[in-house]
């Protein structure tokens, strides 16, 4: 778009104050305390459950355990993270877009100096942000110190490893849903079909022609990251699988923006 | 050389599907002005004000504020222009300086801090006390205020007010009249839709109103209401009972209605063919007829009578 007086600079104008806004606003939802909470919970029965198992006393407070046990709590960590996470991710980013549309929010804030594509791209990473440190980071640190207290040799850079699969399965998420909140105005749309996206290929594999998708689907992203803290082997498909799910993302934030770009408000 | 007009369109048309919200609209507002923009339900005023936005695309015609078409406004283009929604929400959590502040820091050029800027606007729409409260519990009359607060955080040149007064009470409702008389004092022009004809009548210097999506009459307001309507209203102590048939002897007459009798006075509408000339011949035919003539008052067009002489059935 031309600009008539050339005084306009910036690439996303608006955008670190709409950020800095929809972050203090994502960080005051009741909703997203609550996840943390419920996240932090969840994760912390891992450790302290497998402490009492009778199979995992040893000499001291701290104990040792097998490869396999260890296995089996690190596992529990990530698939905790990636599963319940996701649907916490759906949750509380699914009417982000579509409230402040409905109210007239949107409207208000787009006849000031700020870009359709600074509006969506603020609101989306700053629910990312949000996100990974509520759901991702917080519950984890936790976790691990508990986990660390309770038991000797925990994987730290397996961990690590698998803490970045989830931020980008958050990312991935949030973005999503953001994105799904152009084209549509109402809640039950965009959560249908984040949840179809992200659970329907689960059925996939039992096609045997599409079985090469588990490589580089979104959706596996938490098995991916199962994989990375758990698996005594790295696949391929660690890798694979955030690459596509990051190409992706642009993808459909790019046609989200573009659809902004020239929507009715 | 004359300021560029603050709005200015031509030909300009929107529609969605088969329906056309706006048929080829004309409009254009003086730079420093209060502009009332009327019109009936459906007739065009809110898709009129979002195509000035940005909010809305035409689908043909063109539209410029201060001389920038619309269609090349830039995001710092915008500061020039402040705009207040019909039913305007913030987020609840803010506080109204809270609104104000974020507002505020949109326009990284402007030239005063924000928060001497948030200050100002709160004072002049006198929401000191309220300021520090979150605006989820503000009032309608407290939100439009704020609203208006936040419009001018940019110092606009134009401020676009879709029905600013519409959920007031009479007082909110003086209120804003006189917030709005201040931005006209301060070089803001106004553009103002609004239902209420009362309203802009009391402020508005210029007005256009709107019928299915077309402008059917727009000027100075001052023009629009000194036109004539052709009709006196003549009030004379104890009448004659031959008075009203004298009067309409009279070539220039066209009708004489007895309208209301008090305290022995009788009010008569006389309607004449030509204003200027009944001006001077009515009070003397009357005089001369050995009546006791009380007053002789042309009537004037008020904005009522204008509006539904503008849209017809569709103002029902």
């Amino acid at each position: 778009m031309p600009q008539p007086n050339g005084k306009q600079t910036a690439l996303l104008p608006g955008f670190g104050v709409l950020f800095q806004k929809e972050f203090l606003e994502a960080r005051r939802s009741k909703r997203i305390i609550i996840f943390l909470v419920i996240m932090t919970g969840a994760l912390l029965l891992v450790p302290v459950i497998a402490y009492f198992q009778v199979e995992n006393f040893g000499d001291g407070a701290r104990h040792e355990i097998d490869i396999d046990g260890m296995q089996g709590i690190v596992g529990s960590w990530s698939a905790l993270v990636g599963y319940l996470g996701s649907l916490m991710v759906i949750a509380s980013t699914v009417d982000a877009m579509t409230r402040e549309r409905a109210v007239g929010i949107s409207a208000w804030i787009l006849t000031k100096p700020v870009s359709r594509p600074s509006y969506v791209l603020a609101k989306a990473s700053a629910h990312t942000a949000i996100n990974i440190i509520t759901l991702v980071l917080i519950p984890t640190v936790i976790w691990f110190v508990i986990t660390f207290v309770l038991f000797a040799d925990l994987p730290a850079a397996r961990i690590l490893l698998a803490c970045v699969i989830l931020s980008v399965e958050v990312a991935f998420l949030s973005f999503l849903t953001i994105a799904l909140g152009v084209p549509f105005r109402s809640v039950t749309p965009v959560s249908l079909i984040t949840l179809a996206v992200w659970f329907l290929p689960n059925f996939v594999p039992a096609v045997a022609s599409l079985e090469w998708t588990y490589r580089v689907l979104p959706s596996y992203l938490p098995l991916a990251a199962v994989a990375a803290a758990a698996d005594t082997e790295l696949t391929s498909p660690l890798l694979t699988i955030p690459i596509a799910s990051v190409v992706a993302v642009v993808v459909l934030t790019t046609l989200a923006l573009l659809q902004f770009e020239r929507q009715e408000l | 050389m004359t300021e560029a007009p603050a709005i200015h369109c031509e030909g300009l048309t929107k529609s969605y599907g088969r329906v056309r919200a706006l048929d080829g609209v004309d409009l254009t507002m003086p730079a420093g002005s209060i502009f009332g923009f009327l019109g009936p339900n459906g007739a065009g005023k809110t898709t009129t004000i979002k195509v000035l936005l940005g909010l809305s695309l035409a689908s043909s015609g063109r539209c410029s504020i201060y001389d920038t078409p619309v269609e090349q406004f830039s995001a710092e283009s915008r500061r020039e222009v402040g705009y207040l929604a019909q039913d305007p929400s913030y987020p609840k959590w803010m506080t109204g300086r809270e609104v104000l502040e974020f507002v505020g820091r949109l326009y990284p050029l402007a030239t005063r801090p924000v928060a001497e800027r948030a200050r100002e606007a709160l004072k002049l729409v006198d929401l000191e006390g309220a300021a520090d409260r979150a605006c989820g519990g503000y009032s309608g009359g407290m939100r439009q205020r704020l609203g208006i607060a936040q419009s001018l955080m940019g110092d606009p040149r134009l401020v676009i007010l879709d029905e600013p007064s519409s959920s007031l009470d009479p007082i909110g409702r003086r209120d804003v009249l006189d917030i709005l008389r201040t931005l006209r004092d301060r070089g803001i022009a106004v553009f103002y839709s609004t239902h209420i004809l009362d309203d802009v009548e009391r402020v508005a210097d210029h007005i256009a109103i709107m019928k299915d999506g077309r402008v059917v009459r727009q000027g100075v307001m001052r023009d629009l209401m000194s036109a004539s309507l052709g009709r006196f209203r003549l009030t004379v102590e104890a009448p004659s009972a031959t008075l009203a048939d004298h009067l309409r002897s009279m070539p220039w007459v066209t009708a004489v209605e007895p309208a209301e009798a008090t305290d022995g006075r009788v009010t008569f509408m006389v309607d004449v063919r030509d204003d200027d000339h009944a001006k001077r011949a009515l009070p003397r035919t009357v005089v001369d007829a050995d009546e006791v003539l009380i007053a002789c008052e042309p009537l004037r067009f008020r904005l009522e009578e204008i509006f539904m002489e503008s849209v017809g059935d569709a103002a029902t």
